[in-house]
């Protein structure tokens, strides 16, 4: 009886080690994800001071100090680029996805493989204005943001 | 018992086959063993065809007592939660090759996936050994009804996935084909592979069992 179940066994057990390896790597990426979900919530933060600040002044700030923030995560970097333009980094130590495997299945299950028409948030081109996406990769993501400047647009001296 | 009545089981003219007001029909009550569990007549029009007939008097009949509730076998038990663990467990396997294969390997794809291995592995390894073990003792077990239903629900709910997934790809190598579908055919084929080995093998094994009993 012992033989025929030592097969059994061994299967099992060859699972039992791959899901211990899989739970050892998910376990290993919180931490990461969890530095990643911290940065992300910072830099919302701080866009919406600065969003602020030049809506109301008009000019980009000489620093995040000026607008109260002083001690920023070491992931998010700002530096002013000239009066009416700055350069916002947001560091990321992974990539965020939308990949999900029950919809992968699923749209296997239910013939649904065709393209969809998704928003491509990679494609975000409005530099006027600081926009955090929750989209991201590893690494810097850096946006270059010009002030808008109605002036430009519309003379209102007549 | 009322042994004064008796069972009325000759075919019966057709004038006399008319219903009776309940008024006039004596009903009784009957259990699934067929005791009489009322000493005094009751009115029950669910059960026409026992009115007038005491539980002696059926069980010396030739009418076959037909089981009214259905109850799994203690080991049917053990074979459903195995069933429960063995499905989820498939599941987050199945998830975590295909993750792996179309290289997401972040927390947020991994974490759902791997804690349902880490629960229904565990569990379904356990059941399985403790009732293949005990299949192996008693080889009546594998005839139990109980079992056998959860195992050819195992093969029908596999055979059903395995089935339309397949049905999926033709259907995304049709799209490929008509340029509606511009992702990679490769990683497709490894994902419906994944279903194939994990799904299908499920459905293989529980299939030979099922044929190798009948030897």
């Amino acid at each position: 009886m012992h033989s025929s179940l030592t097969k059994y066994k061994i299967g099992l057990g060859v699972i039992g080690l791959f899901t211990v390896v899989i739970t050892i790597w998910a376990v290993t990426q919180a931490s990461a994800t969890k530095q990643d979900n911290n940065t992300y919530n910072s830099a919302n933060n701080i866009s919406g001071k600065l969003n602020n600040y030049t809506d109301v002044h008009d000019i980009a700030p000489y620093s995040l100090a000026s607008i109260g923030i002083y001690n920023p995560p070491s992931t998010i970097t700002y530096s002013r680029l000239s009066n009416r333009s700055y350069r916002f980094c947001v560091n990321y130590k992974t990539s965020s996805t939308d990949f999900s495997v029950s919809s992968t299945e699923s749209n296997l299950l239910t013939s649904n493989v065709g393209d969809s028409n998704s928003y491509d948030s990679s494609n975000y081109s409005n530099n006027s204005y600081l926009y955090i996406d929750t989209n991201h990769h590893k690494g810097n993501n850096c946006q270059v943001v010009d002030l808008y400047n109605y002036n430009d647009q519309y003379d209102y001296s007549n | 018992m009322n042994n004064e009545q008796q069972p009325d089981l000759k075919p019966v003219p057709p004038d006399e086959g008319r219903l009776e007001p309940l008024s006039n029909v004596n009903h009784k009550v009957f259990t699934s063993d067929f005791t009489d569990t009322t000493s005094q007549a009751q009115d029950v029009s669910v059960i026409p065809n026992l009115a007038n007939t005491s539980a002696q008097d059926l069980s010396s009949s030739d009418v076959i007592p037909l089981p009214v509730v259905k109850v799994l076998s203690p080991a049917g038990v053990e074979y459903v939660f195995m069933t429960v663990a063995l499905l989820t467990g498939e599941f987050g396997l199945g998830s975590v090759f295909i993750a792996l294969f179309n290289s997401k390997t972040s927390f947020s794809v991994l974490a759902y996936p791997a804690s349902l291995l880490i629960v229904a592995i565990p569990v379904f390894a356990w059941l399985f050994l403790r009732l293949k073990k005990g299949e192996l003792l008693n080889v009546g077990r594998r005839f139990d009804a109980s079992k056998r239903r959860s195992t050819q629900f195992i093969q029908i709910f596999n055979f059903v996935i395995t089935f339309f997934t397949t049905i999926g790809f033709v259907a995304a190598i049709f799209s490929k084909m008509a340029g509606q579908y511009s992702g990679s055919m490769a990683k497709l084929f490894l994902d419906v592979l994944v279903v194939w080995a994990v799904s299908g093998g499920v459905l293989v094994y529980y299939w030979l069992d099922e044929h190798k009993k009948r030897i």
